[in-house]
């Protein structure tokens, strides 16, 4: 028995299972951890999500890294659901996209109006379609990726992505489909046929022929999209394609509970790409934290900062590795005050968010 | 018989703990005694002997002067098993190999002044009636039991199984047998699955097996990305005595075939990750320097190994003049 407050306790379990949650599921996945990758690949190609701990495991990276090794291209599949306004989870994802681009990688958006509607996240398909062109790609366009090598595809309006979608459909059945999304995933035929073979087709097409013939393929996931990758592997083996490489990141955790993911659905949970200064510091500075309430307990235990959502906004957008290294070991200390560590983050975010509204990232 | 004395133990035990030289032990060495006779065995190929071999010379060297005299350690040059895979070519040319490599080798150790080890053509050695005994019984061992077989398998390349089957895995068999006659055995890790087998068939048909294997041998690259898509490289290094392990012979310090200005490119380009514990040839080169020095001077001193090669791994221009002034000697 230690003798903890009850508090650190709890900290320090919330830090156990989410450390547990991504193991485990790395493993029933059968996924590889990130350890060796980082061990061997140099810190500068290491993108900044990779080397703070946000990718948290992998399969077949060690393929793309043969190619940024030999400077050779490679191609980035990332898709987007265009159902609703981005937020800072997303941007995480975005900065590694520009890191892995300058790399080497050609990129690929598929904007997923397609998904939106037959998961009823939009009323009318069109919405989905609009948002995609009127909010989402305009934004995306500000995020310094290199033209020549971007390319954003709004689904509904890919001939191509369909008609491959459809002579994909012969490799899949729905057994396979039922067992890796899970009925629930699957209630209309509109579902059927987006999981089963237009995400598919997202992730393979840029291997047609036509698009340069077979090629490795990086495709940055959330955990929950790994049986889109394990289905993809899968067919892409029958169709004489490369199985595609997958990064895993982590989710990016509410403001309000590091357990669960920023949401889109609960604003006060997530940091918004055209949030107000305002509403940032109010947000940050109701944030959840690794800390315990007492000043005096915190100064003799320290703090928990892998349990803290305001600690992961500095690992995700702080540009400096030494300040984020410092912070951390003041936080472990129990000499970085919330107050302090609020107030730095919330000045970070509103710099980001600044830097990416005068067009730059 | 005379047990080690406390000393020479807890000396041995740092040795053995020595992670940047050993990487594993099987049974416990520490439980030694008497005289000790250790066998490092080795096949070799056309390209000639790989520096790598000489860390195995020089530590059995080091092992030696750290236990004490009561050692003798023999290396078990491997001629006839060097040609046994029917798809070996030049079979002639490498069975008369064999006695010209014994013969570089022991003038390794006239300059390198190894004192406690011989080198012994395999042939010979398979000729003694209590190696061939011993041989025999653990032939008949594994080619009764199927699981010892099973055991085997891993040490045998997938389209290779049928054919080591037939043979009643008569490689293996005989490499267990050869080192069942002796009471410690040193050699790469990759070699631990033979000595699963030999552990289980020690119990029955000699003392218990005790091996140490020393830190895997790794090629030069100048491409980071070499060991993630080299797995098994990465996990057991190249074959140390086989200077064509893996077709990497280019990535690799041969003895009297590697140029200096070669050598010192390798050396000054190799990537090596930051921390020491993952793949990193210059360990190894390290290491052979450091031991070598301790040994000339004879004044063991396993703690202050350690140190030493963490230095010199830190810098490259001093490591290749040392390694370079070593090869001068040995060629």
């Amino acid at each position: 028995m230690n003798n903890y407050p009850v508090e650190y306790q709890k900290k320090l379990t919330i830090k156990k299972r989410l450390t547990d949650y991504y193991r485990e599921q790395s493993v029933k996945n059968g996924l590889v951890g990130m350890e060796k990758i980082l061990a061997y690949t140099p810190v500068e190609l290491q993108p900044r999500a990779m080397r703070r701990g946000l990718v948290v495991a992998q399969m077949g990276y060690e393929d793309i890294l043969a190619l940024i090794s030999q400077k050779k291209p490679f191609t980035i599949v990332s898709g987007l659901n265009p159902s609703s306004q981005l937020h800072l989870g997303h941007k995480v994802l975005f900065d590694m996209l520009l890191e892995l681009q300058q790399m080497g990688g050609e990129l690929y958006i598929p904007l997923t109006d397609d998904e939106s509607y037959v998961d009823g996240k939009v009323d009318k398909l069109l919405d989905g379609t609009r948002n995609a062109k009127e909010k989402i790609i305009p934004v995306l366009r500000k995020m310094g990726f290199n033209a020549d090598k971007t390319h954003y595809l709004v689904d509904t309006e890919q001939t191509e992505l369909y008609q491959f979608a459809i002579e994909l459909s012969r490799y899949v059945n729905m057994a396979e489909l039922t067992h890796l999304f899970g009925a629930e995933s699957l209630t209309n035929p509109g579902q059927v046929f987006y999981r089963g073979c237009v995400q598919l087709a997202e992730i393979l097409m840029p291997q047609l022929p036509q698009n340069g013939g077979p090629r490795h393929t990086l495709i940055p996931v959330g955990i929950d999209q790994h049986p889109y990758i394990l289905l993809a592997r899968d067919v892409a083996k029958k169709v004489g394609m490369v199985p595609p490489s997958e990064l895993v990141m982590r989710f990016f955790p509410s403001l309000e509970d590091p357990e669960r993911k920023m949401s889109k659905s609960s604003p006060e949970s997530a940091l918004f790409l055209d949030d107000k200064p305002e509403n940032i510091r109010r947000k940050i500075k109701r944030a959840f934290t690794g800390a315990v309430g007492s000043l005096e307990e915190h100064k003799k235990f320290g703090g928990v900062p892998e349990s803290c959502s305001v600690f992961m906004l500095q690992q995700a957008f702080n540009p400096d590795d030494v300040e984020v290294n410092n912070l951390y070991d003041r936080y472990v200390n129990g000499d970085l005050l919330m107050g302090e560590l609020k107030e730095k983050t919330s000045e970070l975010m509103i710099r980001e968010l600044a830097r990416f509204r005068e067009g730059g990232i | 018989m005379k047990n080690i004395n406390v000393n020479t133990r807890q000396q041995l035990n740092l040795l053995l703990s020595e992670k940047l030289l050993v990487q594993k032990t099987l049974g416990n060495i520490g439980a030694v005694s008497g005289k000790i006779r250790v066998l490092y065995g080795e096949t070799y190929d056309k390209y000639g002997i790989a520096i790598d071999s000489i860390k195995y010379y020089l530590f059995l060297e080091y092992l030696a002067k750290t236990i004490g005299n009561d050692v003798d350690c023999m290396i078990a040059e491997g001629d006839l098993h060097s040609v046994i895979n029917p798809s070996v070519l030049e079979k002639d040319f490498l069975l008369h190999e064999g006695k010209r490599r014994t013969e570089s080798i022991g003038k390794i150790f006239e300059v390198l002044k190894i004192r406690h080890v011989t080198v012994k053509l395999m042939s010979k050695l398979f000729a003694e009636e209590k190696i061939m005994n011993l041989v025999t019984n653990v032939s008949n061992l594994v080619n009764e039991r199927e699981d010892l077989q099973n055991l085997l398998i891993p040490t045998v390349l997938k389209n290779k199984i049928a054919q080591e089957r037939e043979s009643g895995f008569r490689y293996a068999a005989e490499a267990i047998g050869l080192a069942l006659n002796f009471d410690l055995k040193v050699g790469p890790p990759r070699e631990e699955n033979y000595d699963k087998v030999a552990q289980i068939i020690g119990k029955e048909v000699a003392e218990e097996y005790k091996a140490i294997y020393l830190r895997p041998s790794y090629p030069f690259t100048k491409d980071f990305s070499f060991y993630l898509t080299h797995p098994e490289v990465e996990e057991y290094g190249l074959t140390p005595y086989k200077a064509g392990s893996n077709k990497l012979q280019d990535q690799r310090i041969v003895i009297g075939v590697t140029s200096e200005e070669m050598i010192g490119d390798l050396i000054a380009s190799a990537y090596v990750p930051q921390d020491i514990v993952y793949a990193n040839p210059l360990v190894d080169l390290a290491s052979m320097v450091a031991m070598n020095e301790q040994i000339r001077q004879d004044k063991i001193d396993v703690f202050e190994l350690g140190k030493r090669i963490k230095i010199l791994i830190q810098d490259r221009e001093q490591l290749t003049i040392k390694i370079l002034e070593l090869l001068r000697e040995v060629v």
